[in-house]
């Protein structure tokens, strides 16, 4: 049932080998560490959820994927390729949508493809596809300020899409919003891989949400952040969020998650 | 229906107690003039400046039409503010992204900026004379420093994760300039820009009183040298009324380039 996680699987998507990140610390000497020996491998379609509690690394797992930052040691690839700045092939979804508020739907959702020079002959169509997928036909000439928090939200979805990128890093992006539109939006995600395939890392403190999106959960443990446990879901038990634990193994992997993060909570605020 | 009515209430409450205010403060004014508590040498009513005014309308101050010392007044504030953004605001981003230039330059800037203008008076005598320039400088001085410094702030307050999402979506140098941090900045820019026109207006006096002959600056400055105390606040009035034009016109023009401000 629980994967080994030490041996990269042969067409592993992201590799993130023995990863040490430290970060200089205010005031103290010595440095904090951030990430201790990090491995953790993603396959080609793969939608992996990494969970734990607040502070303990888990953004910056995903910043070192992005090339946000770089670390100590160890390697970080994707498709093969290290990893050295941050670049179109690995699209990012943050927490807030992080849209331009001085650009229309439609423009923040071609924005990519604009720099890039490509003429829009060549987008316009994907533009369509994208925002139909998120639901927002019909709103291309609006402001971000106009939608709500959802909304502004899928657009930073269409967005990321559009590039076709090799990989999805999603960083809490349903955490701010409320309870109902966090479900529509999670299913929306579910919807989008299943029309395209994108291996996608998603990191949240959400359990529930953890279950009811990945192929794989990955706990990781109070700063310094490791990979505690590897917690596989059997996706033919996942069926609508409502009757999510109903089944059985559904169920007691979510009782594993709890005990697991839990642990980890109380060691990071005693 | 409630909600209705409520909102429209508290969109008229705003300016139908700002009105209340200014009313009730030129009562006590007319009336201290009126009754008697105060000379009018001291402080003249707000008709007696208001016949003044009307006076000045039609025979100008020391052969100098009215309309012709506002049109003075305003046309230095302006060629200076201008100027000072068109400069400043430049400069300001440059500094903001360059953390060379900000070594650079911020030390001048930052001791400069709190100096009072009219400390450099003399100076600007000695180096441009008393004519057009001098007073253009100073106003110019003034401003420009504050529109640097709030410009160079501007680009340090844009969020770390606007900046990365740019960056994932496959973003060169430039275009994170031209296309991300520029129009990120547009909010704090006009913020800057409305103080800074702000430190400008306030400079325009010491500037005036640089040898002019006209402006609305000079015209208080030398009513006061007369005991005209009448005409002295006429132009204080001026200068305020224009002052607070000039700050209305600024923020009109931002809510027209900047509608997501305060709305993001």
């Amino acid at each position: 049932m629980d994967g080994s996680g030490v041996i990269a699987p042969p067409r592993a998507k992201i590799r993130v080998e023995s990863v040490v990140k430290t970060y200089a610390a205010d005031r103290a000497a010595a440095r904090t560490t951030a990430l201790q020996d990090v491995s953790l491998h993603l396959g080609e379609g793969e939608l992996v959820c990494l969970l734990g509690p607040s502070g303990c690394g888990k953004s910056t797992v995903l910043n070192l994927i992005a090339g946000f930052e770089r670390p100590e040691f160890g390697a970080v690839t994707v498709d093969g390729r290290p990893v050295e700045r941050p670049g179109p092939d690995r699209a990012v979804v943050f927490q807030q949508p992080q849209l331009f508020p001085w650009l229309s739907v439609l423009d923040n959702v071609t924005f990519g493809p604009r720099m890039a020079g490509v003429p829009p002959a060549r987008y316009r169509e994907d533009a369509e596809r994208y925002l139909r997928l998120v639901g927002l036909t019909g709103f291309e000439r609006h402001a971000p300020y106009e939608l709500s928090g959802g909304m502004r939200q899928r657009v930073a979805l269409a967005r990321a899409w559009i590039a076709n990128p090799a990989v999805l890093l999603m960083d809490e992006p349903f955490a701010a919003l409320d309870a109902q539109t966090r479900l529509t939006m999670q299913e929306l995600l579910l919807d989008l891989r299943r029309a395209t395939g994108t291996t996608i890392l998603f990191v949240t403190h959400d359990i529930d949400e953890a279950l009811f999106l990945a192929d794989r959960v990955l706990v990781m443990t109070a700063r310094p952040g490791r990979i505690k446990a590897e917690v596989a879901v059997p996706r033919a038990a996942v069926r609508d969020f409502d009757n999510l634990f109903d089944a059985p193994a559904m169920a007691q992997r979510r009782h594993d998650l709890i005990a697991l993060v839990r642990e980890e909570a109380r060691k990071a605020a005693p | 229906m409630t909600r209705t009515d409520g909102t429209r209430g508290s969109a008229l409450r705003r300016p139908l107690l700002s009105l209340a205010a200014t009313a009730a403060v030129l009562a006590v004014w007319q009336a201290s003039g009126a009754l008697g508590w105060i000379g009018p040498n001291l402080l003249p009513t707000p008709t007696e400046v208001l016949t003044t005014a009307a006076e000045l309308a039609e025979t100008g101050y020391r052969q100098v039409p009215l309309w012709e010392h506002v049109a003075v007044s305003l046309a230095r504030a302006m060629a200076a503010f201008l100027a000072a953004i068109a400069t400043g605001v430049p400069l300001g981003l440059v500094m903001g992204v360059s953390p060379t230039a900000s070594a650079l330059l911020d030390p001048f800037v930052q001791f400069l900026r709190p100096l009072p203008k009219l400390a450099l008076i003399p100076l600007v005598i000695v180096w441009f004379g008393i004519g057009e320039f001098s007073k253009f400088f100073l106003i110019y001085l003034a401003t420009f420093l504050s529109v640097v410094a709030g410009a160079a702030a501007a680009v340090a307050s844009v969020g770390r994760d606007r900046l990365r999402a740019a960056e994932v979506l496959g973003v060169n140098r430039w275009q994170m300039f031209r296309h991300v941090l520029l129009p990120s900045t547009l909010p704090d820019l006009f913020t800057s820009v409305r103080l800074a026109i702000g430190i400008g207006w306030t400079t325009l006096i010491a500037a005036e009183m640089v040898a002019a002959t006209s402006g609305l600056g000079w015209m208080v400055v030398n009513a006061g040298a007369y005991l005209r105390t009448d005409v002295v606040l006429l132009g204080i009035v001026l200068l305020g009324l224009f002052g607070y034009l000039l700050d209305l016109a600024v923020v009109g023009l931002r809510k027209r380039v900047v509608p997501w401000m305060g709305r993001e």
